[in-house]
Parts: structure tokens; sequence; C-alpha cells
């Protein structure tokens, strides 16, 4: 074996504890990289798969109805593929709960399928039981979250409130759908609740039956062939469709279930790269410190090597091979890791969400990306150190006292500044002593301050956005929406039953904003002058009276800022109502953004009605008659949903508990990160001053003072990074913020001052308990060898 | 054991296992040191003289056998109280200085006077001791910027900085050329005259033996014989 190759994995083994440390947070970083690409890539892949083989649509129009022979019209248009025209409803749906007795009834969607044959758009995908066969008129398919939620089976009964009337239906299957991997009943719901959500689907002229709707249809989905211009086809159906009341055109992206996996899949691609590199980082920091220190404590061997001999070339390549053997080792364990790793996350993650179709492959430009990444980490990390042990002659390099040859022999700016104690002097020169030793690891501690504030910074905002959204703007408790405008006589009948302490009515009609270029589907909302159940959050001195009384439109921040739009601009809304101009009145600060306000006053005016039209209630109630509230209104005719803010936050919560694991994971990381740095620097600080140390015992220093000495340099390293780290954290935070924003949803990263003060506190602990293995390495040195032998 | 005695080592052995063999560093030694004695412990490589060193400064254990230094038992003491044995009861000087390079020559004897005080006074002090030394004007270098025999003798200082009854000297001179190892010497001679410092000097060198009041020779881990010398030589006589 070459002797330089021999010598290498000698000294491997001679600082075995620290090597293999190195090669686990190569492996680590080559494991996570190979896992959460690949893990990305397939779940891209399955949805893909899904929408292939069940026909998603590649554009959907919702309109108030419309004849079935209409889809006979959009299938000539050029470009089209295929069109299924469907009847969806929305209606209640009461369950039973495990000991039979009725639960407060939930929101559910019927999709009129063909009753003999699969759709040919946005079909489904039958899990358990079958498709409806000829004759079964009340059979229904459930929707397999809903199903699997509900412990619900093929043969079971459903009972849906359909006019007022229950109606019991029996599931003949249990079928998965592309429009519902993520169970949401609408784009402004942004977070699903499978809960009080259900999707059914049932044969179109049984549907079309209950509802006293036959030969109608609300919803045509639309395939556009590969080659066609997607925008010509969409507005020559739309130019079709209009005088059927177009009042929604959803283009795939937009769909409200795509569109939230795209969303999670691009927040997962951010962290598939960012993790690693972030790992790969801490890798190369700790190469750059394990192998500057090995230069220096073999510098008479350097010497020596250079004597006999050895090229300066030779001499550089002996200490990149150190890092090459680590980053080859890890690369390849990392590899070995992660390829089944990948395949596990893949797996469970399309489980928890429960896609039908799951695509896994193998990348093998994967593995190879992660070996280039992790040598690329490791031996650029090498490259200083190593030429390092080229400076200095051969002679000089044989005279060298390592511990002493660091020390320049200066005072630092701090003690010319600030006169201070020696206990004091002496931990901050030892920090001081090799500048980049220290920076490069005070630079590890940063990264972990903004790993710590980017993840609590995150679940500090869900917190805020929990506070912010359902208690300070959405103040009602209860909230109902019927299919049509409402007489005012059902506002005093919903404030004569008990438990009704307040109603307020409201209209909802999706509409389409056209500013600036910009085309948004957002929900138009109009509210009484009067009403206090939605906190606007106008700037200081703007009262909601007075701002939804101007007869102005009222965006949020959040779609102000996407389209570039202000206050006082004139703006264009396609409505049920037809064409609407207004003009921009002040922002409200809410997160979501899909939304647009008007006052009720306005919206009877240009509809030219003789009094306020309002399609929907928000209701204040007592707590202990919700359910009976939330059923009665579900009886009311033409009650299309029923929405309960408890649910909707309980159902939200329950979703975070995956959240709050993920951010307990990477709070652990950060701080396992800090703890793996500055013990691998104070273990290589141990060792090069051992002789140091020695005599400090000898001269018959306690352990104790020691001990604080080493916990001092930790602490003083800790108030370097103090400043810097809570600020980066709190930039990259901000930056992580924005890449959740999505058109529905303006996320405002809020971190607590509460926050700040555990990331320091958290850092801080960790970094003394960092401090203890060098200072049991003190207590155990040998004093009679440690000071007589040069380290 | 006299009562004039300072160190008294009692049949002292020190086994050193390396691997499958163990080496028998002491092998039964003896040995009284008198109060303000000048010492030193000759002996070829391996003789255990440093070992010896070694042992009585508390910076290793014997395997048997008693120690008692000053009235106290040494062996057996906790690694606190052989913290506190070696901060009060001895100044050690070792043959590659071992100064705390982050400190200068007046800190790092600080250092030592921080142990057993506290307040105002200690940077005086330090000069004080630098003074004795010869060292004064160099109290603000650090050592990467003194000579060896300078760094020697802050050493020197250092040992002294809390008045040490012993001071044990591991080849002082080691390190050092002959007109630099004199002066070291010369600053070990006057504080075992002038301060009563008992002084135990272990040197492979015999050239430097004529300086002490005894030489005791060791081989093989035990003493051989111990040389008597009436009138020690002045420490410019020495040449080597």
């Amino acid at each position: 074996m070459n002797m330089l190759l021999l010598k290498t994995m000698r000294d491997l083994r001679a600082s075995l504890a620290q090597s293999a440390a190195l090669v686990v947070i190569v492996m680590l970083g080559v494991a996570s990289f190979v896992a959460s690409v690949a893990s990305f890539r397939d779940l891209g892949t399955s949805y893909q798969r899904t929408y292939d083989q069940l026909h998603l649509a590649d554009v959907t129009f919702s309109v108030q109805a419309a004849p079935e022979s209409v889809a006979d019209d959009l299938r000539r248009l050029n470009g089209v593929q295929a069109v299924s025209a469907r009847l969806v409803v929305d209606t209640g749906l009461e369950m039973a709960d495990s000991g039979g007795d009725t639960q407060e009834p939930i929101r559910a969607r019927f999709i009129g399928l063909p009753a003999a044959e699969h759709p040919s758009v946005d079909d489904v995908l039958v899990l358990e039981g079958g498709y409806f066969s000829a004759g079964q008129s009340d059979a229904v398919l459930m929707e397999s979250h809903f199903a699997e939620y509900y412990h619900l089976a093929p043969g079971d009964t459903i009972t849906p409130i359909i006019n007022g009337q229950r109606v019991s239906l029996q599931a003949c299957g249990i079928a998965a759908s592309p429009e519902y991997l993520v169970v949401s009943p609408s784009k402004q719901e942004i977070f699903p609740s499978v809960r009080s959500f259900g999707v059914f689907f049932i044969p179109q002229p049984e549907l079309q039956r209950l509802f006293g709707l036959e030969g109608t249809v609300n919803n045509f989905a639309v395939l556009v062939k590969p080659e066609a211009d997607t925008d010509a086809v969409v507005n020559a159906a739309r130019e079709l469709l209009t005088p059927y009341g177009l009042s929604e055109t959803t283009l795939q992206k937009d769909q409200p279930s795509n569109a939230a996996l795209n969303a999670d899949l691009e927040g997962f691609r951010e962290l598939a790269y960012l993790m690693p590199l972030v790992i790969l980082l801490v890798a190369a920091v700790s190469v750059y410190v394990m192998l500057g220190r090995q230069v220096r404590a073999q510098s008479p061997q350097i010497g020596l090597m250079k004597a006999i001999g050895y090229t300066d070339t030779a001499v550089l390549w002996h200490y990149l091979l150190y890092a090459l053997v680590i980053g080859v080792l890890g690369a390849g364990l990392g590899a070995l890791l992660g390829l089944p790793l990948g395949y596990a996350i893949t797996k469970s993650y399309a489980l928890e969400l429960g896609i039908p179709i799951v695509a896994a492959r193998f990348y093998p430009e994967l593995l190879v990306e992660g070996v280039v990444l992790s040598l690329l980490a490791t031996m650029l990390a090498a490259v200083g150190p190593a030429r390092g042990a080229l400076r200095q002659s051969p002679a000089q390099a044989m005279r060298l006292d390592p511990a002493v040859a660091q020390v320049k022999g200066r005072v630092s700016a701090f003690e010319r500044i600030l006169p201070m104690p020696l206990w004091l002097r002496l931990p901050l020169r030892n920090v001081l002593r090799v500048p980049r030793r220290s920076l490069t690891t005070a630079m590890g501690i940063v990264f972990a301050y903004i790993l710590f504030l980017m993840v609590w910074g995150l679940t500090d905002s869900m917190n805020y956005f929990f506070q912010n959204n359902y208690k300070e703007v959405e103040r009602w408790d209860v909230t109902a929406v019927f299919d049509a405008p409402q007489l005012p006589d059902l506002l005093d009948e919903i404030r004569g039953w008990a438990g009704v302490k307040k109603v307020e009515p409201l209209a909802q009609l999706p509409a389409t904003l056209k500013a600036n270029g910009h085309t948004e589907d957002i929900l138009l909302t109009a509210l009484g002058t009067d009403q206090t159940l939605h906190g606007f959050q106008f700037p200081r001195g703007t009262s909601a009276a007075d701002a939804l009384g101007s007869g102005r439109l009222i965006l949020t921040n959040g779609l102000l800022g996407k389209i570039g739009l202000q206050e006082g601009d004139r703006v264009s809304l396609d409505t049920p109502l037809g064409p609407q101009d207004f003009t921009l009145g002040p922002p409200s600060d809410e997160m979501m953004n899909s939304v647009a306000f008007v006052s009720l006053t306005e919206l009877q005016k240009r509809a030219g009605a003789p009094a306020p039209l309002f399609n929907a209630v928000y209701l204040i109630v007592d707590d202990s008659q919700a359910g009976q509230i939330k059923l009665d209104l579900y009886h009311l005719p033409g009650a299309v949903s029923v929405q309960r803010k408890a649910d909707m936050v309980a159902d939200l919560q329950s979703y975070m508990v995956l959240f709050y694991a993920f951010t307990a994971v990477m709070l652990a990381f950060a701080l396992l990160m800090s703890f793996a740095l500055l013990f691998n620097a104070m273990t290589v600080g141990v060792l090069e001053r051992r002789r140091e140390f020695a005599t400090m015992r000898s001269l018959g220093t306690g352990r104790r003072w020691i001990a604080l000495l080493l916990s001092g340099e930790s602490l003083i390293l800790w108030l370097f990074t103090l400043a810097p780290g809570l600020l980066l954290g709190y930039g990259m935070a901000l930056g992580m913020g924005a890449a959740f924003n999505t058109d529905l949803f303006t996320f405002k990263i809020i971190i607590a001052p509460a926050t700040y003060v555990a990331a320091a506190l958290g850092i801080m602990v960790t970094m003394l308990l960092a401090a203890l293995p060098a200072v049991s390495q003190v207590n155990r040195l040998n004093l009679a060898e440690a000071t007589k032998v040069l380290t | 054991m006299s009562a004039q005695s300072l160190i008294n080592l009692q049949d002292i052995r020190k086994d050193y296992p390396m691997g499958e063999v163990t080496v028998h560093a002491l092998s039964g030694l003896d040995l009284n040191v008198a109060r303000g004695e000048f010492i030193v412990l000759l002996g070829p490589s391996g003789s255990g003289k440093t070992t010896t060193l070694n042992l009585i400064g508390g910076l290793d254990r014997p395997t048997s056998g008693r120690l008692v230094v000053d009235g106290n038992e040494v062996t057996g003491l906790n690694e606190t109280r052989l913290a506190e044995y070696r901060r009060r009861s001895v100044g050690f000087i070792f043959q590659f200085f071992n100064l705390i390079p982050t400190l200068t020559a007046a800190e790092n004897v600080e250092f030592a006077l921080a142990l057993t005080q506290h307040g105002k006074t200690l940077r005086r002090q330090s000069l004080d001791f630098l003074a004795q030394v010869g060292l004064q004007d160099r109290a603000d270098h650090f050592p990467s910027q003194l000579s060896g025999g300078e760094q020697q003798r802050v050493a020197i200082a250092r040992a002294l900085a809390n008045h040490p009854p012993l001071l044990l000297c591991d080849e002082p001179t080691g390190n050092l050329d002959s007109d630099t190892g004199r002066q070291v010497l010369q600053s070990l001679r006057n504080m075992n005259t002038n301060e009563g410092a008992t002084v135990v000097l272990v040197t492979h060198n015999t050239s430097i033996a004529p300086m002490a009041g005894r030489v005791v020779h060791l081989r093989n881990g035990a003493v051989d014989k111990i040389d008597v010398n009436p009138a020690p030589a002045p420490v410019a006589e020495l040449a080597w």
C-alpha cells in the first residue's frame, strides 16, 4: 500500500470517534438528499399518474344551471378532447357516532356520474366494492378519505338532508377521485377537513331527481387536447357558458386539491434541497476544523516528510485524501440509507394523503449527485488546511510548537477597550487564538439559530394565524350558506331559535377580478355596514362602517400586493350580476387573499333588488346549542353548507400535530448540529492544548476552574453569535414564510419574543453541554505524560 | 524521618502496564530530602528520575509505598486535595517551559497567583516575581515573543508565585544552550539560598551535579548511591 495512504488510514483510526462523527454527518447529508429528492420526485409522479389515469380535468366551469346538451356544444369546440357534464350539489349529512347517536350534521358534496359507465373526465378509481350497476338508483360511492375517517364500508347507509328531508342512500363502494386527493370544498377553504366534509358520487339521474333538477347540470369538466391552446379553449368555452350563469372557471393548476398538493410539494422541494445542503455545510465546517487541527498537530511530521523528499503535491494530496475518504464513506453509507428511506417517505406520505396510485422508482443520477455533493463539501473544506501544511519550511515545521505558534502575541481590541480580569481574558483569547476555526464554528452556530427560528417561527406564525384569523377576523360561531338569495324573514326565524344570540346576513358570490393584466378568482362577500362578525384589519383610524359604507371594494393586502394595486384604483369584477367596476377602498390586513368585500347595500343597488340580498348568515350561538342549531340550519330549504368555527379550528389543529412533530424534529436537529459543531471544535482545541491544560492542573488549578474556563469559551462564542444568529434567523424565517404564500393565503411570519429567548437559551445550554466532553478529557489527562510531550 | 525532612519516600514502587509487558519504573525507592536542600537526581534514561519527580509533585500516583511531604501524607489524596497540594506545596518547572501561550509573561505568573489570592495586587506581585528573575522589562510579552531562556525564567517566576516550600525541576536546562542554562540554574540557586526553597532537580547532565548539596544517583528504579557535596560549586563554574 502507498505509504501516505497507509498513514491516512492510521490517522483516521487514531481519531476514530471524530472521523466516525464526520462520516455520520456526511452520511446524513447524502441520505437526506437522496431520500427527500427521490421522494419529492416520486410524489410528483404519483400525483401526475393519478391525474393521467383518472383524467383530471384541464379546466372546470361552474354555472348556475344548464341543460346536459350543452356538453355536446362544448365537445364541438376546437381543442376540446372530452367533456363531463355534472350536477354538483352540497348539502348536509347526518352522521351517527360510534354509539349510534346522531352527531352534528356535516357538509356533503354529491357529484353526479354516469350511471352505467365511468366518466370520460374526472373519473374515479373504485378501491372497494364496485361502480354503480344498472338499476341501482340509490347507490352511492363514498370518497375514500371520508369512508376511512368514519370507518365506513360498502353496504353502509348514509343519510343526507335533501330539500329538508332525510334520504337514505346505500354505499356500493369506496372510490378515490383526482379532484379530492386533498379533500377541500373550495379554493377559499385552504385547509382540508375530512371530518366535516365528505364527497359522494351518485348516478346523475338519481341526483337530479332527488333535487328536482332533472336534465340539469351545473358543472362542466373539460379535457383539452395536448396540442390545443388552452387559453383559446377556455375563452371559447366561457363565451358558450356565459348565458348559463357562468360563475367560476378553474384551471387544473388552481383546482383546490391540485393546488394544495402542489403548494405542499413545492414546500417539500425547498426542504428537500435546503436540509441536505445545511447538513453538508456542517460536515464541511467540521472537516475544516478537524483537518486544520491535524495539520497543526502533525507539523513536525510534515516537516519530516518534506525533509526526506516528499513533494508539496504529495503532502497536499495526503491531507486531501483524509477528506476524500470521509466523503466517499459518508456518501456510500448515505446512498444505502437514502434509497430505502426515500421509498418509505413516499409510501407513508402517499398513505397519509390517500393517494391511490403511487409511483416510486430508482434514481441512479441522485446517487451520483449525492456523491458529488459530499465530495465537494468535504474536499473544498479540506483545501485550506491542506494548503496550510505547505506554508512552512521543513526546518521550521519540525521546530514548531503548535500551541505556541497559534498565538500571534497580541491583545485583542476587546481588551484594549474594556479592562477585564484574568479569568475572562483567558477564555476570550482562547476563542480568538485560531480565528478561522472560531469563525467557522460560529457560522455553524448561526446556522443552528437559523434552523431554530425558521422552524419555531413557523409554529409561532401558525399560532398567530389561529389567533388572528379565527378570533379577530372571523368572529362568528356558525355560518350557513344557501343555494339562493333568502328572504329577510329567515333572519327573524333564526333569531327566534334557542341558543342564537346574534344573526347577521351576508352574500357570497364567486367573481373574477381583472386588473393590471391579472385575473383572479375570488369570493365576493357583501356585508352590512353595521356588521360586527367580520373583523376587518384596517389601518388605524379607518372604521369598517366607513370603508364599507363608501360603496368601495375592500381587498386584502396580500391580493393588492400581488396584483400591484392600491386604494383608489379602479378594478373590474365579472360576477353573476354581470361585469361590475369598483373603486378600491382601504386594504384589510388579513391573511386570506381570495376574498373581496363590499356592502350589502351596494350589492343591492347594483343588482337592482328591492331589498338587500343575502345567501348566507353569520351566527353567534350558545355553545351548548350549537349542534342543534347546525342541524336546524341544514333542514332549512336550500342550505348548502353549515360550518361551525370550533370544528374548523379543531380540524386544523389536528393537522398541526404532524407539523408540530416536524418542528420538534427540526429543533432537535438544530440543537444536535450546534452540539456536534462545538463538540468537534472544543475536542480539537483540548487536543491541541493538552500540555497547557496539564500545566494548569499541575500548578494546582482545580477541575472546576478548568470546567469554568472551557464553559467560558463556549459562552463567549455564544455571545458573538447571538445577534447575527437571531437577526439572520428572523430574516430566513421571513424568506421561508414568503415561500408558503399562495394565491389564496399570505403567510405572516410573527415570531414571539419568547421564541428568541428560547432559541438563545436552548443553544447556550447545548453549547455548555458540548463543552462537557472536553472538560472530561482535561480531567482525565495523564499529567506526567502531557506536560512532557509536545502535542 | 528526621524533624528537618521535607520529603520522605518510603518503598515507593511505580509500575506502568505497556500492553503485555509491565515496566517497573520504580522498584522500592527510599529517599529523604531535608528542608532547604538543593539535590540533583541523576541517572540514565529510564532510571526513574522523572517518575520520582512526578510522584513528589502529585502529577502521578505510586503503585505502592508511602510519600510524605511536609508532614502530610500525599499518597492516597483525592484529586481535589492533590490539586490543593500542588497549588500550595509545589512549584514545578518543566523542560519545555509549558507557559500558557495566550497569556503574557506577567499574566502567566498572575495565573498561578490567582489560584491562592484575589485582589488588585496580583499584577504588582507578578511583576515583582519577574524582577526576581530579571524579566521585569518583558512582562507584557507573550511566550512567542520570548527566547527559550526567558520562557524558562518566566516559568521559574510562576513556580515561585505561591511561595512553595518545594521546587521540582525536570530537566530545566534540557532545551537551552549552556549560557542560558546557567542563567536558569543561577535563578534556582538564588531561590534556594535567598528564599530557602527546597530544590529537587532532575537531569541526565552530570555537569550540573556539582551545584547540588547532594546528588542522588538512580538506577533501575532505585537509589544506587548518594554523593554528598559539602561545597557545592558556583553556577558560573559549571560547564557543558
